[in-house]
């Protein structure tokens, strides 16, 4: 029996290296592949020396570089590569946002849209932009802080109303979450409608997209990235524990109320730096841990770096199919992800036998 | 290793604005077989939660070993204290192992991962509970008998001195009940101290060496059989009027009365039924 369990053992875990190890593979291969896909066709073994050697001669001289060769480089090293890799940072944070927040509130229906932290966001990004307020400083893009503001105001509000309202019980959190974005969505409305110049501006960014991507973007969001993905991943066994409800996490140890708060807050600062650079884009965050979970199980040492990368190449891929599919005409990436995350989650909840939307269930 | 377990002084304990308990007192002593008994909503789980720190008294001190609970992180009291749960199923996709595994939480720290003297420690706790075969599973798929054992798994897993087991047999066949008590019985022959909230007064008193009778937000007896368990005190818990009967077996009675016959772990020298007289009604 022993001998039997240790084999097993070994299935699930060779399973798991296996799942990880296509996903580091595959994740290189669709950023390339991205490069290479769009108006301007790019032979990949191009892509593959301008990844190589980004910065050979991109920048201000290259445009004077005679040849394909140059063009080639600009287009990859300038435009598209910055977009490929903005598109897996923003993938892989709104997955692992997603991860969290579905542990945290143990609600399978989790996602950085509860609790209205990506309407928040948005909310927070909208005011900054449209009130003027300082975009920099010191050189760090400030955007990202306005809408982690936004984002964790709506999350504490939404938590204040439902403990208010008897105990922040997940189905409370979830309805409280519901009205806090909805207000949010609305005093956005109101900013747009106020918003004058910068109305195109946001209405664009709004729709969600990585389009005009530049490096920038990517420095902008990483320091905030960085913060809220340590923030989350470090608390990988409270991760476990908490998505058994939190009786079940205290009584391994484990102070729920405050693990709450921070990993609450690691991923807020994860959807709002993903908010900030790319506009609100749904079902990512929902869909990706649900479906890494299925194939390697739900233990957030493993789940968390999986979902990561998974997030990354959905993103990625959706980007491309979003700029690709009626070129030239490009479409919001929040578009693919719905129009294919929805009926795929649809398909996926059908297949599983024991689903059960509200978390948690009584054994009657 | 002397002294009381848990001495209970002056507490006050509840939610929000209403207090379950005012100024309760009791002690529990070490290696006790504590069955906590009483009516719906009379604070039984309110209990269980002081005692596990879920819940902290606005007043009055909860010492556990000679020290305040007040003055214990929660990982502290998980690492002396399991606590089983009322079950309640979540579906995500954990195996057996996964939850068996978690009980090591309170023992690691940082960014550890659990290592292998971690899985032994797990693998032993799977083999007392009796669910080592069912460790690749997902716990999605076991049944309420299955799954009560592999929380109890869990708990061993903590390497607890106490066990605090909240309706262990609630929802469960009449098999899995006598085999789960039986399951504490034994681990408490091995020197764990075990105190369980139980619904059931026949299950109660056919396992169990003591009881807490609590009704009213106030306990009303603690002792064993011949103290707790009389029909005088049951009626002023329950509000009805409860008859007792008890036999006294001598071993090896064949004919014992049971329902599902003595398990292992059940006292087979005595045997209660509890009548509630019915008042009015035309039977």
């Amino acid at each position: 029996m022993n001998r039997e369990g240790t084999a097993l053992q070994g299935h699930r875990e060779r399973l798991h290296r296996a799942f990880s190890l296509g996903l580091a593979l595959a994740l290189p291969a669709v950023i390339i592949l991205a490069a290479a896909a769009g108006p301007v066709k790019i032979p990949l073994p191009e892509v593959i020396r301008a990844v190589w050697d980004p910065f050979a001669r991109a920048g201000p001289g290259a445009s004077a570089d005679p040849g394909d060769g140059g063009m080639y480089r600009v287009i990859v090293t300038l435009i598209r590569l910055p977009r490929a890799v903005l598109a897996a940072l923003s993938g892989a944070a709104l997955a692992v946002a997603g991860a969290a927040f579905q542990s945290v509130f143990h609600n399978p229906l989790a996602d950085p849209y509860v609790l209205g932290a990506s309407s928040g966001a948005a909310l927070g990004a909208a005011v900054a932009v449209v009130a003027n307020l300082g975009l920099s400083a010191l050189g760090v893009g400030l955007v990202p802080i306005y809408a982690f503001a936004g984002a964790l105001a709506a999350v504490f509000l939404s938590y204040g109303l439902a403990r208010r309202a008897g105990g922040p019980s997940p189905l409370a959190l979830l309805l409280a979450g519901v009205i806090v974005g909805s207000c949010a969505s609305a005093a956005l409305s109101l900013v747009i409608y106020f918003s004058g110049e910068h109305l195109r501006q946001i209405t664009f960014w709004l729709m969600g997209g990585f389009e005009g991507t530049t490096w920038r973007s990517i420095l902008i969001a990483l320091p905030y990235l960085t913060i809220g993905g340590a923030l989350v991943f470090v608390r990988f066994r409270e991760l476990d524990a908490l998505l058994l409800g939190d009786e079940t996490a205290r009584g391994l140890g484990v102070d729920a109320e405050r693990i709450r708060v921070l990993l609450v807050i690691g991923a807020s600062l994860l959807t709002a730096a993903a908010v900030a650079v790319s506009g609100p884009i749904g079902f990512v965050g929902l869909v990706v841990p649900h479906l890494v979970r299925s194939v390697i199980g739900a233990e957030h040492r493993r789940l968390l770096p999986d979902v990561a990368m998974a997030g990354a190449i959905l993103m990625v891929a959706a980007d491309t199919l979003a700029r690709t599919i009626i070129a030239p005409t490009e479409l919001p990436v929040g578009i693919v992800t719905a129009l294919t995350g929805g009926p795929f989650f649809l398909w996926v909840l059908g297949r599983r036998r024991r689903f059960h939307p509200l978390g948690g269930r009584k054994a009657t | 290793m002397t002294g009381p377990l848990y001495e209970l002084r002056g507490v006050t304990v509840g939610y929000r604005q209403a207090p379950v308990f005012e100024g309760l007192s009791l002690d529990l002593p070490r290696g006790c077989f504590t069955a906590v008994i009483g009516p719906n909503g009379g604070g039984k789980s309110t209990l269980l939660r002081t005692l596990s720190r879920l819940l902290r008294p606005s007043q009055g001190e909860v010492m556990l070993e000679g020290v305040d609970l007040r003055r214990l992180s929660q990982r502290d009291v998980a690492r002396i204290v399991g606590l089983v749960p009322q079950v309640s199923r979540v579906d995500f996709e954990f195996t057996v192992e996964d939850i068996v595994l978690m009980g090591r939480y309170p023992h690691l720290s940082g960014l550890q991962a659990p290592g292998p003297a971690d899985r032994r420690v797990a693998e032993g706790a799977m083999a007392a509970t009796g669910v080592l075969a069912l460790r690749e599973r997902l716990v999605g798929d076991l049944s309420g008998g299955e799954y009560q054992r592999v929380l109890v798994a869990r708990c061993l897993t903590q390497e607890p001195r106490v066990l605090l087991l909240d309706e262990p047999t609630a929802h469960l066949d009449l098999t899995y009940q006598v085999e789960i008590l039986d399951l504490v019985r034994r681990l408490n022959a091995d020197g764990l101290s075990v105190i369980a909230v139980l619904h059931d007064l026949n299950l109660a008193a056919q396992f169990f060496d003591d009881f807490i009778l609590v009704a009213g937000g106030r306990v009303m007896a603690i002792g064993d059989s011949d103290h707790v368990l009389t029909g005088d005190l049951l009626s002023l818990a329950y509000g009805a009027t409860v008859r007792v009967e008890r036999y006294e077996l001598r071993k090896r009675d064949s004919a014992w009365p049971g329902l599902a016959g003595p398990g292992a772990g059940c006292r087979d020298d005595r045997f209660f039924r509890f009548l509630i007289e019915r008042h009015g009604g035309s039977s």
